[in-house]
């Protein structure tokens, strides 16, 4: 059974959209403004771990104009990115050319559930704000790994949108990986004991 | 020259409002206790928006009331500390408050000038835009507790794009960290 992970770079005002500045948003690049050495070993060790990439169409888009061009100019990052299964979920798009993709469209928390059965390591999600707020309504997200850059960005997307639905969730880790810059994971906190 | 410290309760979801309901089993307990005793103990005064002050003047004068509990001192405390209030809507403050005039920033700049210890300013809102503009917040202890409730109402609606600079990182128990950061251009940078 995969792990279903959804690990964002996010501001300290809770923002996730943008934060390499692929998009084109006039806030974006937030992410590059602060050092973090040892966010580098993290995000590869994170990578290695997966089986998976799962995400929405706009940060589908953004890493399929990117990935491909950086194969060799990123260390191991560009070939395992560029090679690693990839699922998008997406109303609109009909075909997936970067490589290794597949188009998921329909009943997406079902086709969710398949993959976690399919896949034993982790299935990694990356921005995909509109994706993560369906996963979290269905209850697929196993863990949260939020790098927090010390940036207010002031508007944009959230990881937790407007309307969310309250959950508890559990700090499993705080750890620095740079002078500024720190991960918080979570995980879902135990469901309280029911009565039935 | 004083500082001003900045305590606000924030969830993961980034809301701010009623945190008394969706953050108490997170921010109560020996260790969030003791750390928002050194917080205020150790402050001259504090700095609040109308809405928080109407809040906290409510809660703090029925608490003080009341039976006495182990958060006693605490309360004591919140009730005899000087306040300085913004608002351009009350007349009048009781609470051992003063109403801050129209030229806010003019007025807290003032304030920091004068020799003691640092003003406090529990919760954010409207007052934080002005602030956090004119550089006047040394430092911004975010509590971050681990619900994922939305807004809500934001934490820092509306600032513009500021960079921070992460100070410390307090992790308790219940799984709340408080992230203190120092926003860019305030301090000694700023200081000619």
């Amino acid at each position: 059974m995969g792990k279903l992970v959804v690990s964002e770079f996010i501001s300290v005002d809770g923002i996730i959209e943008d934060p390499g500045g692929a998009e084109g948003t006039p806030q974006g690049g937030w992410s590059f403004r602060h050092p973090a050495p040892g966010g580098e070993a993290y995000k590869l060790d994170e990578l290695r771990a997966g089986d998976a990439l799962l995400l929405g169409r706009v940060t589908y888009d953004g890493f399929a104009a990117a990935w491909p061009a950086m194969e060799e100019t990123t260390g191991d990052f560009g070939p395992r990115m560029n090679s690693i299964p990839k699922f998008v979920v997406s109303t609109t798009l009909t075909e997936a050319t970067w490589r290794n993709s597949t188009v998921i469209s329909g009943d997406v928390p079902l086709q969710v559930t398949k993959l976690k059965e399919q896949y034993d390591g982790d299935i990694l999600v990356y921005g995909s704000a509109t994706l993560v707020d369906t996963l979290r309504q269905n209850g697929l997200v196993d863990e949260y790994r939020l790098m927090v850059h010390p940036v207010l960005v002031g508007s944009g997307k959230r990881l937790f949108r407007d309307g969310s639905v309250p959950g508890d969730l559990a700090l499993v880790e705080s750890r620095s990986v740079g002078p500024e810059v720190i991960v918080l994971t979570y995980r879902q906190a135990q469901p309280a004991a029911s009565d039935s | 020259m004083r500082k001003l410290i900045e305590s606000t309760f924030v969830s993961l979801g980034g809301d701010i409002g009623a945190p008394q309901q969706w953050g108490a089993p997170y921010l109560f307990g020996p260790e969030p206790d003791e750390y928002n005793r050194a917080l205020l103990f150790g402050a001259d005064a504090l700095l609040l928006g109308r809405k928080t002050y109407e809040g906290l003047s409510a809660a703090y004068t029925a608490m003080a009331a009341g039976e006495p509990g182990p958060m006693a001192d605490f309360v004591a405390a919140m009730n005899a500390i000087p306040k300085y209030v913004a608002s351009t809507t009350l007349t009048s403050v009781g609470w051992n408050a003063t109403l801050l005039g129209a030229d806010v920033t003019g007025e807290v700049a003032e304030l920091k000038k004068q020799p003691g210890n640092y003003l406090l300013k529990y919760g954010t809102g409207p007052l934080d835009r002005v602030l956090l503009r004119s550089g006047l917040i040394d430092e911004l202890r975010i509590w971050i507790v681990p619900v994922t409730n939305g807004p809500g109402q934001r934490l820092f609606e509306d600032v513009d794009d500021i960079g921070l600079t992460l100070m410390n990182t307090t992790t308790f128990p219940s799984g709340v960290v408080v992230l203190t950061y120092a926003p860019a251009g305030t301090g000694a940078d700023t200081a000619g």
